[in-house]
């Protein structure tokens, strides 16, 4: 096992997954999407006209761009005039046709959905709130969607997020690091406390130390995420105060090892102690966010990272970006482990002198 | 220290060619309503951080040869 830490062949492996997931993480393109519309409602029968603005497209004036509003699963209105104004407006207009909204309703907005050949499809939900009577009882319109199945190496769009989708591989995947770094500091305190070795604590310690350095990058790259998206640097989020908390707790550790000289009560306090953080900090992260509604995907009862929170492209970098931080955490954590040998080494050279004098 | 910084000029001019470079490039990619600075802050971030540990264990270490001196 400790000889794991003097090879090389997996500080090499986190230099190419790193440089995979930065560089990857910020040259993949996103998909292009739709940021807004100049029209906010749309009126049954009657007829409209507005400019759509996109994202991260190049119309040019001969596209073939398909614009659909889509009132349910079966019902899609194709807009008849789709005339392109640059590389990212599209003017938009037609007769919307009319239909009798019945008591039983529950759609009462549009979702305008763009397609192309090249791009695919572009779609912003809820994009026009319906209103207006008369006309047919159901809506009279049927469209089928083209077929478009092709795998791209794209990150999605989603509005609000837009580039900083990314930060998937600069934020989350450093929190997942950090918790297989104190997952591995728990069991070497763990081992500590069975057989009372100092090197045991030298490796929980180490671990548990670069753990939070990986935990202080989470909570900044979080804030600046927040700023960017929720805009706010922090707010009462559920799931932001008990990792605060949790971050705390460790904080408490180091000072804890800080504040005791005698090297054997500072391994068995310390031990003692991070086995407790590891346990509360359970439910602070794990448990009590998803109890209460979090603006974090994935709490208020469903977990995070399954079915369609993430999008396939996303996990082809996520994933190698949980490993490089992991494995550079376990490099950084394998250097105080280093140094922290010579440091014990050192100074129960001392003791053995002094009881010699 | 005036000296490295002329050593290094070359350096910096392609630096700030690169970054000019790539932004112009991108053209309608990098625009204020993606949102990529807060990506880049984050990245930064995570640099600081990395090197914030590196002063830390050279603290270390430099206590470690001071005494490793006074033994010997």
């Amino acid at each position: 096992m400790y000889r794991f830490i003097y090879q090389r062949w997996w500080k090499v492996l986190t230099l190419g997954l790193l440089l995979y997931v930065f560089i990857a993480g910020f040259l993949v393109p996103l998909r292009p999407g739709i940021v807004d519309l100049t029209a906010s409602k749309i009126q049954r029968g009657l007829p409209f006209e507005f400019v759509a603005s996109t994202y991260n497209t190049s119309w040019q004036s001969g596209d073939q761009v398909l614009a659909y509003l889509k009132y349910d699963s079966t019902h899609v209105w194709r807009i008849p005039d789709v005339e392109v104004l640059d590389r990212r407006h599209l003017s938009l207009s037609g007769v919307l046709p009319s239909w009798q909204s019945s008591a039983e309703e529950h759609v009462s907005d549009l979702t305008l959905i763009l397609y192309h050949d090249r791009d695919g499809y572009l779609i912003l939900p809820s994009a026009l709130a319906l209103y207006g009577d008369g006309g047919a009882d159901r809506p009279v319109f049927e469209s089928v969607l083209p077929q478009y199945q092709e795998w791209q190496w794209r990150f999605p769009f989603r509005a609000i997020l837009y580039e900083t989708i990314r930060n998937t591989f600069f934020h989350v995947a450093i929190w997942m690091a950090m918790f297989v770094l104190l997952v591995v500091s728990l069991i070497y305190s763990i081992k500590y406390l069975m057989r009372r070795d100092a090197v045991y604590d030298a490796v929980a310690s180490s671990f548990a130390h670069v753990a939070v350095v990986w935990g202080a990058m989470g909570m900044l790259t979080g804030s600046i995420w927040a700023r960017a998206t929720w805009g706010t640097y922090w707010t009462n989020d559920p799931k932001l105060n008990m990792s605060a908390i949790a971050m705390m707790i460790y904080l408490a550790y180091s000072i804890l090892r800080a504040s005791i000289n005698d090297e054997d009560r500072r391994a068995q306090l310390s031990g003692a102690y991070n086995v407790f953080a590891f346990i509360a900090m359970i439910p602070l992260i794990f448990i009590i966010p998803r109890l209460t509604s979090s603006l974090h995907p994935g709490n208020g009862g469903n977990p995070a990272l399954g079915g369609e929170d993430l999008d396939h492209t996303l996990r082809l970098i996520f994933y190698p970006a949980i490993v490089a931080y992991t494995l550079l955490g376990v490099w950084m954590s394998s250097l105080l482990f280093r140094l922290r040998m010579v440091e014990i080494k050192h100074i129960y050279a001392q003791l053995r002198s002094k009881k010699s004098k | 220290m005036k000296n490295l910084i002329a050593k290094k000029e070359p350096l910096l001019v392609f630096g700030l060619w690169a970054i000019s470079y790539s932004a112009s490039a991108q053209g309608d990619h990098i625009d204020s309503s993606g949102k990529l600075y807060a990506v880049v802050a984050c990245v930064a971030i995570i640099i600081v951080g990395i090197v914030l540990f590196l002063f830390y264990l050279e603290r270390r270490i430099t206590r470690v040869e001071s005494q490793n001196q006074l033994d010997k």
